[in-house]
């Protein structure tokens, strides 16, 4: 089991999903009984030495790399055209369309990839990239920008992004003095009114 | 197979609104827990494979220890994608107690497990001891004036009706449509439960 496993983010959602991202990987040896189910084009009861297929992360950052079992692969999402694209121009590119979890993703594929310095200087580079961008957007996007803004965002950008909207809304709500104002329970159905 | 189930029950509550709280799946988490019973019994097969082979498990071949390997992982994930789904919803049942009050509406309960029912009667039990003016308790219920008050009295409009209810040590009707001046502390549990409405003055 890696350390990353029984870390601070064992229940976090957001980290488990991260980790069904999926990786290539080559077997370094076949497998018995599992051939169908990890290789749909296996025609086999096992999986042979040699068969190249797309794992999710949790499965191989564990005993699978550690033991030598599979050689981890970079996937589509950092591979050189993406970094050649990001190096043009960070702030547009769709990264959400890449991986959903880009940076987490990146970064626990790091240390499968024996702490790949590269990758983790290109993961800094992104976000210091896009992050002034997205801290000024949050605070000013007019409201009807926000869907089109959210859509290249990963899920990590857009928690950063709610949580300065949220900040400047509650800003408004002090100023306007309609912070003391009780509401109904949200889980009651009707959404609060702002 | 290979915790795909497992994921979808994450991704289900993970797409879920945080002030909402979904169905408890309990379909889906006994599914999850059936293929872990799968992998076990793949292991066991194959480690009492091995352990029948004059070699023993010092010249097991790779494939099975790959094999091995694979299903315990699996094994792991299952596990931990379950205890963030009833951690997860644990967290949300705990909020309820300090949004809603000791009882839950019957649209919120039908929501939750059985065992998270009784997780929150036992939370319940225990903030309400500890809010009490028993020997452990502080009396003070911690669940109102969540926002720093100004005034001892709020302006409220009755929006339905709720039957008769003790307020300022006296019983009284609350008639709908009506307006009132009501202490702050009484009012704000009934705001949140839908019964009152707060006016700005």
């Amino acid at each position: 089991m890696g350390a990353s496993a029984i870390g601070a983010d064992y229940f976090d959602l957001e980290a488990i999903l991260a980790e069904e991202e999926r990786v290539p990987v080559l077997f370094l040896t076949s497998v018995t009984g599992v051939g169908r189910a990890l290789d749909p084009s296996c025609d086999d009861d096992d999986l042979a030495e040699g068969v190249k297929v797309d794992l999710p992360q949790w499965l191989t950052k564990g005993q699978l790399s550690e033991k030598r079992f599979v050689e981890v692969r970079t996937p589509k999402c950092f591979n050189e055209r993406v970094k050649k694209d990001i190096q043009a121009d960070p702030g547009v590119v769709n990264l959400r369309e890449r991986s959903a979890f880009f940076y987490a993703f990146g970064r626990s594929l790091c240390r499968i990839l024996d702490n790949n310095a590269e990758l983790a200087d290109f993961l800094l580079i992104t976000f210091r990239g896009r992050y002034k961008d997205l801290l000024l957007q949050s605070h000013f996007a007019p409201d009807e920008d926000v869907q089109a803004l959210k859509r290249i965002m990963t899920r990590e950008e857009i928690r950063i992004f709610e949580a300065g909207r949220q900040s400047m809304q509650s800003f408004t709500q002090w100023r306007q003095r309609k912070d003391s104002i009780y509401n109904m329970a949200p889980i009651l159905g009707k959404k609060r009114k702002r | 197979m290979f915790g795909r189930k497992a994921a979808e029950l994450v991704r289900e509550e993970y797409r879920a609104d945080a002030d909402k709280i979904n169905t408890y799946n309990e379909d889906l988490v006994s599914q999850v827990l059936e293929e872990t019973r799968e992998h076990y019994s793949y292991i066991r097969n194959i480690v009492s494979r091995v352990s029948e082979e004059p070699s023993g498990f010092a010249g097991a071949a790779p494939k099975d220890g790959a094999a091995v390997a694979i299903h315990h992982e699996s094994i792991l994930r299952n596990k931990r994608c379950l205890l963030a789904y009833a951690n997860t919803r644990a967290e949300k049942v705990r909020a309820l107690r300090w949004q809603l009050g000791a009882v839950l509406p019957e649209n919120v309960s039908e929501k939750l497990s059985a065992a998270e029912r009784d997780c929150f009667k036992a939370y319940d039990k225990l903030l309400g001891e500890y809010m009490g003016t028993g020997p452990d308790g502080i009396g003070i219920d911690l669940t109102v004036d969540m926002l720093p008050p100004k005034d001892p009295y709020i302006e409220c409009q009755v929006l339905r009706d709720a039957g008769a209810m003790l307020l300022d040590d006296k019983v009284v009707h609350l008639v709908p449509h009506t307006r009132h001046f009501i202490k702050r502390a009484e009012a704000e549990p009934l705001i949140a439960q839908g019964i009152l409405s707060h006016i700005e003055s």
